[in-house]
């Protein structure tokens, strides 16, 4: 456990940082958002609102859940400002057409896309990161009350994805 | 959905177990029978290997973001500079659009207006209307282009 300061007010330490906590940003970023180009662009953008934000003094934990709400945070304006987009081209479009944002390759990319954004999160936060509901809801945005409901909820519907997929794989082998 | 939410107390020793990598006999002999943490198992084992296999390009440096963040802090820096340097300006602005107004006003009063009893009389003959619509215009456009500019 890290002592409660700025953690990465200095470059040694927000180095540690990075390298500790930017792996499980970006894999998160990439499952959430099913581009790797965006996730990329996201990761650093998370980190450079990280490193201008006026932040309290945070312990590691606080810190990672902070970047996660960051970068949950932008991963819902870049959707917005996206749809904002789309809607302007439908009533005026232009030649130019711009890659989706998610892109369906694999399986993997075909489950998880069958989920919302805020499923994907609650479902990779809750297993993945094993973050507890208070933490859950602090990261996107709902009450922790909802939590538990909305989590039951991506659950059931991820596993009969993967039933239905045929990707569920083998527990306690 | 209008599914019933069903939870086993358990649920979280499970996946706790699962994160640890080691889940206990007893446990394993629950979790096969019970349907819920049964469901945890699946949806956080599946998840993690996703999590494991997930793959992205070299990740930028620590270095470079930390460059990036304050490339933006010095340009934020600059156009709250900007916005501040420009606040005299704003001023000046709406006092001569406040001016403008002050002497259209004492020219109506003056030439276009010099008693209550004449103001209808004034008003009928097209030239005086069209002044004192065009003079009404002008600083009801200011005013307006002043209101839009206000952040």
């Amino acid at each position: 456990m890290v002592a409660p300061t700025a953690i990465g007010d200095d470059a040694d330490s927000f180095e540690a940082l990075y390298t500790r906590t930017s792996p499980r940003i970006a894999a998160y970023l990439r499952r959430i958002t099913g581009s790797p180009e965006w996730s990329e662009d996201l990761l650093q953008d998370t980190y450079v609102r990280y490193l201008n934000a006026e932040r309290p003094p945070m312990d590691e934990r606080q810190t990672v859940s902070y970047l996660y709400r960051i970068a949950t945070n932008l991963v819902y304006d870049g959707w917005r400002a996206m749809r904002r987009e789309r809607e302007w081209e439908e009533v005026a479009p232009v030649e130019e057409t711009r890659p989706e944002p998610v892109e369906l390759r694999r399986d993997v990319e075909e489950a998880l896309a069958r989920l919302s954004a805020r499923e994907r999160a609650l479902v990779w936060l809750a297993y993945v990161e094993g973050y507890a509901h208070r933490d859950i809801a602090r990261v996107i945005g709902v009450k922790d009350a909802s939590v538990r409901v909305l989590l039951f909820r991506a659950r059931r519907k991820l596993a009969r994805i993967l039933e239905e997929t045929g990707l569920t794989p083998e527990v306690l082998g | 959905m209008s599914e019933t939410m069903r939870e086993c107390p358990r649920e979280a020793e499970s996946l706790s177990a699962l994160l640890a990598g080691s889940v206990g006999a007893e446990l394993k002999r629950h979790v096969t029978g019970c349907a819920e943490c049964r469901e945890v198992m699946i949806v956080a084992t599946w998840l993690r290997g996703v999590a494991s296999e997930t793959e992205f390009g070299p990740l930028p440096g620590a270095d470079r973001v930390r460059w990036r963040a304050q490339v933006e802090r010095r340009l934020e820096a600059r156009r709250s500079l900007a916005e501040r340097a420009a606040r005299p300006i704003r001023w000046f602005e709406r006092g001569a659009a406040a001016s403008i107004a002050i002497v259209a006003a004492g020219i109506l009063r003056t030439y276009a207006l010099p008693t209550a009893d004449t103001v209808l009389a004034q008003l009928s003959d097209p030239a005086t209307l069209a002044t004192v619509t065009a003079t009404l215009m002008v600083v009801a456009g200011l005013a307006a282009r002043e209101s839009l500019r206000r952040p």
